[in-house]
């Protein structure tokens, strides 16, 4: 056999009072959602801008330094073609070539060197002997 | 009862016949699950790799970056090869057939820019390949006006170009570099790992046309430039070596020429040229021959020239006195083989010094057989015979040093009076730069460094030393070959240097044949080695010329050759002339030389024997104002 357990006495009832219930009412979810949502796009918006900006404007720093790139190994090209046109114009038997046909020179036979001596503060000129040959 | 029986069995029948059908798709599930699993693992796991080289391959594509190729600089910095970008102009023939323009009107464009036939060009484009180069290795600008002609099926591609900007000088020793930037000669090729530097590599995403994926990621290695280079070599020096040698060789009609320039207290070249000689940049215009660096490719038995080896070894050991006067008669026996002197005379007592002077064969045999087999070669080993000198230079020959076994009874006379033997002229300059520098040989060397990243010099290792004879030993040689020159009976009347105390030694050597045993009549090679200023030497000169015609003889031939390229190395590298006042006229008689620098006193400055001390100055040493140096002369009317 099984106890019936006695249930507790029941609390009253509250009253009826006659104070009337302020007007409530549920309030909707729908208007932040929308500020959400547009706050959202306008973010996503911005993001895929500035985005497609960057990317833009990347694109357009790399064509810049693409274009850079290629001026300056046209610039180092232009160098080495001057380089060896100065050489050309250097080259020994060029300059004496056109020293002896166009300007009519002739290599020095007798080079002269200037012996100094301080202690006597004047100097001395040896020179090749003329009649030496050579 | 039957009816129901029948049905049960037909019941039974299907209900197995589906289990089987069922069993089967399950199996035939199952192997075509097993067969893709195992596909899978093969591909994912087993043949990855073999894959992904082939999924690389079709995606992406690998352009090689060509690394700039180094330069080469003469001594002051002046360039001597480089590269420039040059263009190179291909055909697709292919894609050519498919445009609406023929392949004449395309060619006939074209040939005016590449410097070809019309015809020619147009039989290229009108083949069945897909590639074919219609010119390589033009100006850029060439490049440039073909890519704005914009012609189907043609492309222009980037290559490098070598070039030798001053007119082909030192030819022989820059070499030159083939058209993929490959050394192929001379130091091109010695130093081809420090100037081609290392390719790069650009990894490139392309679409399944083969046309590439700009946005797609790069991948770059760049190339590393080659290192230039700086020679030892003097642009002026090495331009009046050349021109000197090249007449020199036009006038006597000689097979050819060489010359070479050391810096005696470094050994560094300061000239070393080979006549005929070769434009670098058309080398299909030349011949073989006229490609070979003779000065150390070539080997020549030195003749007289070698004497200095025999004196030296003489004077090192003590087998002879510098006051001993030898007997000394025009022939000689020495087996079944009679040696004489070039000219004859009757018996002659000679001092070393005079035996030096008058290159005489029989004394010097004489001194050599005091001397015996063994040292000799001992000294010529020691010289540096018989074996590479260091210098650098690819394809450089060792010389022919036999050994002291395989001597007969000939080869001792034979070999002191330098035949018999053979060394390259860079060999035989060595030697006379070790006496020169008081009998420490340095080794020869090409190259001064390397230019840094931040275009400093990096100099190369200092070039090794060793001691051949003792610098009393050099400094009493020394002195007699002065003699060569300025004695009255000196072999080398003409290669005296005005100003200068010359010393050198003559050498007139006979050419091994090439069809027989023995020697080639009539063929000869005149030689002459020397330094200056005798009292200080500041550098060696050596000539040889290869069978000039009429004379034949070193002091005549290749002395006034030696003359010329010292005087004006001398006066280049503004080496003051020797001391008037304190120089001798005639060192060997027994006189002193002394330094005309500040230097310190020389090996050279004792006097060889002693007694009276002459100081005649050298004639015409007057006071005289200076000359510019260039004279011009008046315009002709």
């Amino acid at each position: 056999m099984t106890a019936v357990l006695a249930r507790p006495p029941a609390a009253p009832r509250p009253q009826a009072t006659s104070t009337r219930r302020p007007p409530l009412r549920v309030v909707g979810r729908t208007r932040h959602a929308r500020r959400y949502i547009a706050l959202m796009i306008l973010v996503i918006v911005l993001a895929v801008f500035g985005g497609v900006s960057l990317n833009a404007l990347a694109a357009e720093q790399s064509f810049a330094h693409r274009a850079l790139v290629t001026e300056v190994d046209t610039l180092h090209l232009r160098l080495d073609e001057l380089t060896v046109g100065v050489a050309r114009l250097e080259a020994p038997d060029r300059i004496r070539r056109v020293a002896e046909t166009r300007l009519g020179m002739v290599e020095a036979q007798q080079p002269a060197f200037l012996a100094l001596e301080p202690a006597r503060a004047n100097s001395r000129v040896a020179s090749r002997d003329p009649n030496a040959g050579g | 009862m039957t009816r129901r029986a029948v049905a049960g069995c037909r019941e039974a029948m299907a209900r197995s016949s589906s289990r089987r059908r069922l069993s089967l798709l399950l199996i035939a599930y199952l192997a075509v699950t097993l067969a893709m699993g195992w596909r899978l693992v093969s591909i994912q796991v087993v043949n990855a790799a073999e894959y992904r080289g082939l999924a690389v391959r079709q995606s992406q594509r690998q352009v090689t970056l060509p690394a700039r190729r180094g330069r080469l600089y003469d001594r002051g910095g002046e360039p001597l090869a480089m590269s420039l970008a040059a263009a190179t102009i291909y055909a697709n023939p292919r894609e050519v057939r498919r445009s609406q323009t023929t392949p004449m009107a395309i060619a006939q464009q074209l040939a005016p820019l590449l410097d070809r036939r019309a015809k020619d060009l147009a039989q290229l484009l009108a083949g069945d390949q897909t590639f074919v180069y219609l010119a390589r290795q033009l100006p850029w600008r060439v490049g440039e006006q073909v890519t704005a002609l914009r012609l189907p099926g043609l492309g222009v591609l980037e290559e490098s170009r070598r070039v030798y900007p001053s007119d082909g000088l030192a030819a022989h020793v820059v070499g030159f570099a083939g058209v993929d930037g490959e050394g192929l000669a001379g130091l091109e090729l010695g130093l081809d790992q420090i100037l081609a530097g290392q390719p790069g590599a650009l990894q490139l995403e392309r679409a399944p046309g083969g046309l590439e994926i700009s946005a797609a990621p790069r991948q770059v290695t760049p190339p590393v430039p080659g290192r230039d280079v700086v020679l030892t070599v003097d642009r002026e020096i090495q331009s009046m070596t050349e021109r000197v040698l090249g007449d020199a060789v036009a006038s006597y009609g000689a097979e050819g020429g060489s010359a070479v320039v050391l810096d005696v207290a470094t050994g560094q070249v300061l000239a070393m040229a080979s006549a005929p000689t070769y434009d670098p940049e058309r080398i299909g215009d030349s011949p073989v021959a006229a490609r070979r660096n003779r000065v150390v490719t070539d080997i020549f038995e030195p003749g007289s020239v070698n004497k200095v080896i025999t004196i030296s070894a003489a004077l090192e050991e003590e087998v002879v006195s510098v006051r001993e006067r030898l007997r000394v008669p025009d022939t000689h026996r020495v087996g079944s083989k009679v040696f004489s002197d070039s000219h004859s005379h009757p018996t002659q007592r000679m001092t070393l010094a005079e035996i030096v002077a008058q290159s005489s064969n029989i004394g010097t045999i004489k001194i050599a057989q005091r001397l015996g087999p063994r040292r000799l070669h001992e000294y010529l080993a020691r010289y540096g015979y018989g074996r590479e000198t260091g210098v650098g230079f690819p394809g450089e020959s060792a010389g022919l040093l036999p050994g002291v076994k395989g001597w007969w009874d000939t080869s001792l006379p034979t070999i002191s009076i330098g035949q018999g033997v053979s060394a390259s002229l860079l060999q035989v300059a060595s030697v006379f730069t070790t006496i020169a520098a008081g009998g420490e040989q340095v080794q020869p060397s090409l190259v001064r460094g390397t230019v840094r990243p931040d275009g400093r010099l990096q100099a190369a290792a200092a070039a090794p030393r060793r001691r051949v004879v003792s610098a009393q030993t050099a400094g009493t040689l020394a002195r007699m070959l002065v003699g060569v020159v300025d004695d009255e009976y000196g072999t080398c009347e003409l290669c005296a240097v005005p100003g200068y105390a010359v010393g050198g030694k003559t050498g007139t050597a006979q050419k091994p044949s090439t069809t027989h045993r023995g020697y080639e009549p009539g063929a000869y090679v005149g030689s002459f080695v020397g330094f200056a200023p005798a009292e200080d030497p500041a550098v060696v000169v050596g000539v040889a010329l290869d069978e000039p015609r009429p004379l034949y003889y070193g002091g005549l031939t290749a002395g006034p050759v030696f003359a010329d390229i010292m005087g004006f190395v001398l006066n280049h590298r503004h080496v003051p002339p020797s001391d008037p006042k304190a120089r001798s006229a005639a060192p060997v008689a027994g006189s002193a030389v002394t330094t005309a620098g500040s230097g310190g006193p020389s090996p050279l400055a004792s006097p060889l024997v002693a007694g009276p001390r002459t100081t005649s100055p050298l004639p015409g040493w007057a006071q005289r104002p200076a000359l510019p140096a260039w004279v011009h002369r008046p315009a002709r009317r």
